[in-house]
């Protein structure tokens, strides 16, 4: 759906052409916690490339501290890290134009009394013109459904419209990579289905931690994260019934993988 | 049953409408609601100040944003309202605490009055254009804008997060006094604090 007024070349369906990898190399981070030094990374390589990866995992696995590296919102003590080819903790404001992050409560997220006024957010930095911000960002809400909530607040939005709120503002301002950390956790199934279809409109490169095996099954590639390593990637009609059986029977210890 | 506060009933969110008030340019609207602030505050007259204060009420009520929502947008000032007037009744006289509290309604008044006649990033642009000349001396003018938007948005986050407490105390029987909940209330906001620092540094606005 191309925008109707301002740049000619702004779509932001239209995915970038140099999108395409999001890499790390041996990457570790460690943390202090009150027990002593946790690790939360250790020694992860991995390399996405796919239209859309999951990564799934227990809760306290790494997953969401793995997406993190991408945007340099956690930068590890050891390792390589790429997005592009850029290198994230050197140059954060670069891949952060790079990468756009959707957390898991949009509450948090939305930094703007109102939805209309967080998109206008986004697109302060490379839209000068005040009317064609307004504009934009009431297209924005338009692609989402939301045109009717412009105005309202953000406390008086469900969960599922702040999350849509979330996503426009991260798109808004147009990266070539989609992160979202754990999405659909907060959503009822009707919100969730809504965004998984809103997630299929897009052009961008996605990678998702989810606990959702469904959304997981439409990924084109899957990274399960246990105890800090990735310990399997593949296809999901593979992994997925894998993990399964992990969950249920216990985890395969790191040395015999 | 106790009435929840809303969230944004204190300061307050954009209310779209065509109003005298909201076609008004920022500059004039903001000079004229500034002046009104100061010269309340400098005056210090109950009568002037309960003048101003029903004018914001009959302009709320001109503008579309409706008398109802007026006096919504003051009752989470009444703990203060009752403290401060308290205090002055018994140590400076009824005129005194009458003025304190009439300036106080007055002043918080008048700035959702500017705040529900103008879109939020209109008030930005403001606030960053009157901030120019300390561009001259190297001040990142956006991030002040920036900065204002953010306390705007987080003071109703923190009533509603005081007022959750509060329900979650109650919910368990425990008796939610205002000192009980200063600990769980400045963990809450820090750990807000902190989310909103990092939803910043991802959308590159840090």
């Amino acid at each position: 759906m191309a925008h109707t007024s301002g740049s000619s070349s702004y779509d932001p369906l239209v995915p970038d052409a140099s999108s395409g990898s999001l890499s790390c190399a041996d990457v570790s981070l460690t943390v202090d916690s009150p027990s002593g030094p946790f690790t939360v990374l250790d020694r992860v390589s991995c390399e996405f490339d796919q239209p859309r990866t999951a990564v799934i995992g227990l809760n306290g696995s790494g997953k969401s501290t793995l997406l993190r590296l991408f945007n340099a919102l956690v930068v590890p003590q050891s390792g390589v890290v790429r997005v592009n080819s850029i290198d994230p903790v050197a140059f954060p404001r670069e891949a952060r134009a790079a990468v756009g992050f959707v957390f898991t409560d949009p509450a948090s997220q939305i930094l703007m009394p109102t939805p209309i006024e967080d998109i206008e957010l986004s697109l302060r930095r490379h839209v000068h013109d005040r009317h064609e911000r307004t504009e934009r960002a009431r297209d924005w809400l338009v692609r989402m459904g939301l045109e009717h909530r412009a105005h309202h607040s953000v406390f008086d939005l469900s969960g599922g419209e702040r999350q849509l709120v979330a996503l426009a503002a991260v798109l808004a301002a147009q990266p070539q990579v989609l992160i979202l950390d754990e999405p659909t956790t907060l959503l009822d199934l009707r919100n969730q289905l809504k965004l998984i279809d809103m997630l299929d409109d897009l052009g961008q490169q996605q990678l998702i931690s989810t606990h959702d095996l469904d959304l997981a099954a439409t990924a084109h590639h899957v990274a399960v994260v246990h105890e800090s390593r990735i310990i399997a990637q593949g296809p999901p009609a593979e992994l997925i019934p894998q993990y399964k059986s992990w969950c249920a029977h216990g985890f395969p210890q790191w040395e015999s993988l | 049953m106790r009435r929840k506060v809303r969230r944004d009933d204190l300061l307050g969110t954009y209310v779209p409408g065509r109003s005298l008030l909201h076609r008004c340019p920022l500059a004039l609207k903001a000079t004229l609601l500034l002046g009104l602030c100061i010269t309340v505050m400098v005056i210090r007259d109950w009568q002037f100040s309960l003048a101003v204060l029903s004018l914001t009420a009959l302009s709320s009520a001109v503008c579309g944003l409706g008398l109802r929502r007026w006096a919504a947008s003051l009752r989470p000032l009444l703990f203060l309202v009752i403290l401060l007037g308290g205090y002055h009744l018994i140590f400076n006289g009824p005129a005194r605490a009458a003025s304190i509290v009439l300036s106080l309604l007055a002043v918080v008044s008048l700035s959702r009055l500017l705040i529900s006649t103008t879109p939020l990033p209109r008030l930005i642009d403001g606030l960053v254009w009157l901030c120019t000349p300390l561009s001259w001396c190297g001040v990142n003018t956006e991030r002040i804008g920036l900065a204002v938007s953010l306390m705007i948005r987080s003071v109703p986050w923190l009533f509603g997060c005081l007022g959750e407490l509060r329900d979650a105390a109650t919910a368990r029987t425990i008796r939610a006094n205002p000192v009980r909940l200063v600990t769980p209330a400045t963990i809450a906001t820090v750990n807000y604090a902190h989310h909103t620092g990092e939803a910043l540094a991802a959308r590159g606005l840090d």
